[in-house]
C-alpha cells in the first residue's frame, strides 16, 4: 500500500481513478476513510487522492491541520501534482485554502466543506474566542459532528460513521480539557491573526455547510463565504458538521456540478452554471445571495 | 386505515408526522407509496399527507378524466387543512397546480416534480404536439420513465420501484394504442388551449425536473418555469422522470431546502 516521505514523516494515501487530479483532504481527528463514498463516486470523473493527514490513520507525526499546507504540497510535489481541485472538510480546510491562496497555480478550484479555515475574518476570531469559552465549559468536539436527524434517517449510516471515527482511538486526546490543553494555542491562533482581504480572490470557490452544524457554525461559514470573491455556498438541510456523509448523495451531485462547471469554464472561458444547476439553485436559498 | 368518500368515490390516504402540512400527490401508475422516501424523510417537521388518486391503488373510480384538484380539496376539507406545502409528481402535478391558481391563500408553497401540468402555456401545446405524434407512432410512456442505468447502479432500488410500479397492474393500459385511445383527449386539449397568463400568480413555485427526463422534457419545464413569475427551477443531474425514487437524497434535500425556506415557521 502506497506510503509517501514527505517532511520526514511517512504519508499513507491512496489514488482511485482516471482525470484532472481531485484532492480530497479530512478534518481533525478522522482519516482518508471519511472519503470513502466520494472516492467511489468520483472515480468515474477524477483521479482521486485521499491520504492520512499527519498524526492519523496509518501517517506518522502529530496532528497539526493549520500547517496541513505544507504536508499536501509536498504530497503534490512527490505524485507530480501540478494542478489540482482541493477538498477540505474542516480542519483539512487549512490545508487546501492556503494552498489556494499562497500558490493559487496549483488550484483549479477550491471546496470548503464545512470550514472557514485559512480565511482570517471576524466572524472566525469571534467564533475562536466562543470555541475556547465553551472547552472551558467542557465542549466536546465528537458529540457535535454530526446532526441527530442523521441517525434517525440512516442509522446504518450513522453505526459505520462511529466506527470510522474510532479508527483514530489511540491518538486523539480521550476528554475536552485536554482537547483544550492541545488544540487551544491553534483557537487562540485564529482569533488573534489579523484579517484577510478576500475580494480579489481568483480561485473558483464552493462552500458548503450543514445547516445545523453545531462546530463550524452557520453564522460563521456564511459569513467566511460572503468574504471570499465569487464564492458559492450550499446549505444542506438537517445535515450537521458532515454533509458529505449525512447528505451523501446531494453533496456527491452538488460538487460534482461545480467541478465540472469550473473545467468546462477553463476550456470555454465564458460558460457560465445555467440558472436551473444544484449549485445556484443551493446558493439562492443560502442566505448569502 | 383511513378511508373518505369524495365525491362518492373512495379515496386511501394516510397521514404521518408532526409540523406543517405537506401533502403529495403521486404520478400516473403510481400510489401513496410512491412518496415513501419523502414521507420518510420529512416526517420529522411536516405532517405529510399521501393518498391513492382515483383509479390508483386501494382508492375507487377511475383516472379516465382527471380532476385531481377535486380529489385534492375534498381531501383538505375533510382533514381540515387551511394551508399546505402541495407537491405533485407527473400526473400529480395537475392537480397541485389547479388548486394552486384556484385556491392560491391554500397553498404555503407549490413543488412541480418532474411536471408542468395545470400551467397552460405555448411550451405545453408544443410538448402535447410532439407527444401525440409519438403516441401515433407506437411509442409508450411506460418504457420512457427511468435513466438506461438505474438497473446497474442500484439494482436492489430498481427491482423494488419496479415492484411499486405493478401495485397498479390492473388498471394501467401498457401499449400505445390504448394510451393514446384513453389519454389522447386530454392530450388534444393540452394541444389545442391557448396560453394563459400567469403573470398574477402568487404562489412560491419550484419546478424540479430528471437531467434525462424523456417525459416532461427539460425544455419543457425551462420553458415552463419561464412562463411562472418568481419561480425557481432546479435539475436534479443523472436522473430520469423520478428524482424521487431514482436519486431520493439529492430530491430530499432540495425539496427541504425549499419547503423550509418557506415554511411560515421560519419567518420571525
Amino acid at each position: 500500500m502506497p506510503f509517501a516521505n514527505v517532511n520526514d514523516i511517512s504519508l499513507y494515501y491512496e489514488v482511485h481513478g482516471e482525470g484532472d487530479w481531485l484532492v480530497f483532504v479530512h478534518g481533525g481527528g478522522s482519516s482518508h476513510m471519511t472519503w470513502w463514498r466520494q472516492a467511489y463516486f468520483f472515480r468515474d470523473y477524477y483521479k482521486c487522492l485521499i491520504y492520512d493527514a499527519r498524526g492519523l490513520g496509518q501517517s506518522e507525526g502529530i496532528e497539526h491541520a493549520p500547517e496541513g499546507d505544507k504536508d499536501l504540497l509536498a504530497l503534490m510535489d512527490h505524485l507530480e501534482i501540478e494542478k489540482a481541485h482541493l477538498n477540505g472538510h474542516s480542519a483539512g480546510g487549512w490545508a487546501v485554502s492556503k494552498i489556494a491562496q499562497q500558490h493559487p497555480e496549483r488550484a483549479l478550484s477550491l471546496i470548503m466543506t464545512d470550514t472557514p479555515f485559512g480565511f482570517f475574518t471576524p466572524e472566525l476570531s469571534t467564533w475562536a474566542q466562543e470555541m475556547l469559552d465553551k472547552f472551558e465549559r467542557g465542549f466536546d468536539i465528537r458529540d457535535n459532528s454530526v446532526a441527530s436527524y442523521f441517525e434517525t434517517t440512516e442509522p446504518k449510516e450513522y453505526f459505520f460513521r462511529g466506527m470510522l471515527g474510532r479508527l483514530n482511538a489511540g491518538v486523539r486526546p480521550p476528554d475536552p480539557t485536554q482537547y483544550t490543553k492541545r488544540f487551544g494555542n491553534i483557537y487562540e491562533y485564529m482569533r488573534d491573526t489579523p484579517n484577510g482581504d478576500y475580494s480579489n480572490f481568483k480561485i473558483p470557490t464552493l462552500f458548503t455547510l450543514g445547516e445545523v452544524d453545531n462546530l463550524t457554525l452557520p453564522w460563521l461559514v456564511r459569513g467566511t463565504a460572503k468574504r471570499v470573491s465569487g464564492a458559492k455556498l450550499a446549505v444542506f438541510p438537517r445535515a450537521g458538521h458532515g454533509p458529505p456523509q449525512e447528505q451523501t448523495e446531494a453533496y456527491n451531485a452538488v460538487l460534482l456540478e461545480f467541478l465540472q462547471a469550473v473545467d468546462q469554464k477553463r476550456r470555454e472561458p465564458s460558460h457560465e452554471a445555467p440558472k436551473w444547476s444544484l449549485v445556484n439553485y443551493y446558493h439562492a436559498l443560502s442566505g448569502i445571495a | 386505515m383511513p378511508i373518505v368518500k369524495i365525491d362518492g368515490t373512495d379515496l386511501y390516504y394516510e397521514v404521518e408526522g408532526e409540523g406543517e402540512w405537506a401533502i403529495f400527490v403521486h404520478g400516473g401508475g403510481g400510489t401513496h407509496l410512491s412518496w415513501w422516501r419523502q414521507v420518510y424523510a420529512l416526517r420529522d417537521r411536516y405532517k405529510c399527507v399521501t393518498y391513492d388518486a382515483f383509479g390508483s391503488g386501494q382508492s375507487g373510480g377511475t383516472s379516465d378524466s382527471p380532476n385531481g384538484e377535486r380529489e385534492l380539496l375534498g381531501l383538505m376539507d375533510h382533514l381540515g387543512i387551511e394551508k399546505a406545502f402541495l407537491n405533485g409528481h407527473s400526473a400529480g402535478g395537475s392537480a397541485v397546480s389547479k388548486v394552486s391558481q384556484l385556491q392560491p391563500d391554500r397553498v404555503h408553497a407549490l413543488i412541480m416534480t418532474c411536471c408542468v401540468f395545470g400551467f397552460q402555456t405555448a411550451a405545453l401545446n408544443k410538448w402535447a404536439a410532439m407527444m401525440l405524434d409519438k403516441f401515433s407512432r407506437g411509442i409508450t410512456i411506460v418504457d420512457r420513465v427511468r435513466p438506461p442505468d438505474t438497473e446497474k447502479n442500484d439494482p436492489e432500488m430498481h427491482f423494488f420501484n419496479r415492484m411499486l410500479g405493478r401495485l397498479n397492474s390492473r388498471v394501467r393500459p401498457r401499449d400505445a394504442e390504448s394510451y393514446t385511445a384513453r389519454f389522447g383527449d386530454a392530450y388534444r386539449t393540452m394541444r389545442d388551449t391557448p396560453p394563459v397568463d400567469y403573470s398574477d400568480f402568487k404562489v412560491p413555485s419550484l419546478f424540479i425536473v430528471g437531467e434525462y427526463d424523456e417525459l416532461q422534457v427539460p425544455w419543457l419545464v425551462r420553458e415552463t418555469a419561464d412562463a411562472i413569475p418568481g419561480s425557481t427551477i432546479v435539475e436534479i443531474p443523472d436522473s430520469g422522470h423520478g428524482p424521487p425514487s431514482e436519486k431520493p437524497g439529492t430530491y430530499n434535500s432540495v425539496i427541504m431546502s425549499f419547503m423550509d425556506h418557506h415554511d411560515p415557521r421560519n419567518r420571525t
